[in-house]
């Protein structure tokens, strides 16, 4: 299809004209990434559903207004932290800690040896189980750092502009996620 | 490749095994559907409204204050009403409106006012039949012309002399005057420039009395003389004579021109060019009377005496009455 080979801001302008094709093949391509990016940070699922579908109307209701000056894959991930902000605020407040930016440094000079991806499949069904469980237990704004860095190989600049913090705050979250992650493969 | 980047690499396998969640089709097909909805031509056409419904609006605001502002600019005599009428309701009442719509009938009738001013009386002593034709027609700026120039001549009239002349238009109006209808069918007399279309309105029309040449003679000889005389026996020259002439001229009775003039000078000019029956008051009157007898011109004296004592009977001239011979 043509809609295929374009990009996302294309896509977006061209459902802006009332072209749904645009807009089915945008939601093949974010579908899967922004579900997780909710599934990973909520309590439940439906309540994971609920904020994903929230995303993708606000994202459709603002379609007329949208104009290409970043990308829209930033520009869609900056609604969902909204959303997800929002949904904090009122359900979960106490999630939102900040972290102890000296532990995490010391944590980080305690662990000098690579890591390495096991070789038969039952240990790496385990070390995976055991990196999405601490993934789960990161606090939200580094959780919400690695996700998008995970899902969607954002740097640490696009990270800092979706969260709306600045770029040093959002590559600490950034680096002391990672080395609770790599902690808790280790372990 | 550095242990960080390498770790890194790790990590980002063991999220992707183990992240393998996706939303349901129903859910898909419910955003896929509200995506669908909002992508409709009604959807476009509020986009449209709420683009330009700013512009729009600016754009009328701006038309309506220039549409206002031009009505504005206008000179106010453009917008000012045309003057009330002043004159009584049941004479107008007495004149058909569609005559007088016309222009050339209004016109006729203020030329005809105009005229009746010339000969030295008021309109309101014909009660008031003239100029009630005539007020709801005048044009303002003829009005406002009027007014300017009767004030100016009430202004150069002393109160003595307006009394006087009251008396004089009595008796003009008993003696040598008379008020008569001309039948439809006749063209007007006294204003020539009446349209045929008007002359079924019945107007009063002025006649006069006939002027022999004889008469005539007579007439314009008592007016140089009663002007000689004032300004001789004033012997202060041109600015008392001229109060007297002030006075004398404007009740001589002016023949009715076609060219009534409405400036001051034209006027002037049809009275001098008048040589008529010189009015004036009953003082001058004596005084150019003891003046033909102190001249010994006794006929002329005795003319003069009779004339006055038809005029004013009550007058006691008996002193004057023994010095004719």
């Amino acid at each position: 299809m043509r809609e295929e080979h374009q990009s996302d801001e294309a896509l977006m302008l061209l459902y802006q004209q009332g072209d749904q094709a645009a807009f089915e093949t945008l939601y093949q391509r974010y579908k899967d990434v922004l579900y997780r990016y909710f599934v990973r940070h909520g309590s439940d699922r439906h309540q994971s559903e609920e904020l994903y579908q929230e995303v993708w109307i606000k994202l459709i209701n603002s379609a007329a207004r949208y104009q290409p000056k970043a990308k829209f894959k930033t520009y869609l991930f900056t609604i969902a932290h909204n959303i997800l902000i929002d949904f904090y605020r009122k359900i979960k407040p106490t999630q939102i800690v900040e972290f102890d930016d000296i532990e995490m440094t010391q944590e980080l000079s305690n662990n000098p040896t690579p890591l390495a991806l096991p070789e038969d499949e039952f240990t790496l069904k385990q070390k995976t189980n055991q990196f999405m469980q601490a993934l789960q237990e990161l606090p939200a704004n580094q959780q919400e750092a690695v996700l998008l860095h995970f899902e969607q190989d954002l740097n640490v600049e696009e990270i800092a502009e979706i969260t709306q913090v600045k770029t040093e705050t959002a590559k600490s979250r950034l680096r002391y996620a990672k080395n609770k992650l790599k902690a808790a493969i280790k372990s | 490749m550095s242990i960080e980047s390498q770790d890194d690499q790790v990590l980002a396998q063991l999220y992707k095994k183990g992240a393998k969640e996706t939303p349901s089709p129903e859910l898909d097909r419910k955003i896929l559907d509200y995506a669908a909805q909002k992508n409709t031509p009604a959807h476009g056409s509020s986009h449209f409204g709420g683009g330009w419904k700013v512009p729009l609006s600016l754009a009328a605001s701006v038309i309506l204050v220039f549409a206002i502002l031009v009505q504005l600019d206008r000179s106010p005599e453009q917008l000012e009403m045309p003057p009330i009428p002043t004159s009584d309701k049941s004479d107008v009442k007495s004149v058909p409106m569609d005559e007088l719509k016309t222009d050339d009938f209004s016109r006729s009738i203020g030329d005809k006012l105009a005229t009746d001013r010339d000969i030295g009386f008021e309109a309101e002593d014909l009660s008031g039949r003239i100029e009630t034709q005539a007020p709801s027609t005048e044009s303002p700026s003829k009005l406002e012309s009027r007014k300017k120039r009767e004030l100016k001549e009430t202004k150069s009239q002393p109160e003595t002399t307006l009394e006087q002349s009251r008396q004089y238009d009595d008796y003009r109006l008993n003696n040598e005057l008379e008020l008569e209808q001309i039948p439809a069918e006749s063209p007007p007399v006294s204003s020539p420039s009446a349209k045929p279309k008007a002359s079924n309105v019945p107007a009063p029309v002025i006649t006069r009395p006939t002027k022999t040449p004889e008469r005539m003679q007579e007439l314009s000889k008592d007016a140089s003389r009663t002007r000689k005389s004032s300004t001789d026996q004033d012997g202060l020259g041109s600015a008392n004579g001229a109060a007297v002439e002030s006075v004398a001229p404007e009740r001589a009775i002016s023949v009715e021109s076609n060219q009534t003039q409405q400036t001051q000078a034209g006027e002037d000019a049809s009275i001098e060019e008048e040589a008529d029956f010189v009015p004036m008051p009953v003082e001058d009157w004596l005084l150019l009377i003891e003046q033909l007898l102190a001249r010994k011109d006794y006929a002329e004296a005795a003319r003069q005496l009779e004339k006055f004592k038809q005029a004013h009977p009550t007058v006691n001239v008996d002193d004057l009455e023994s010095k004719i011979p």
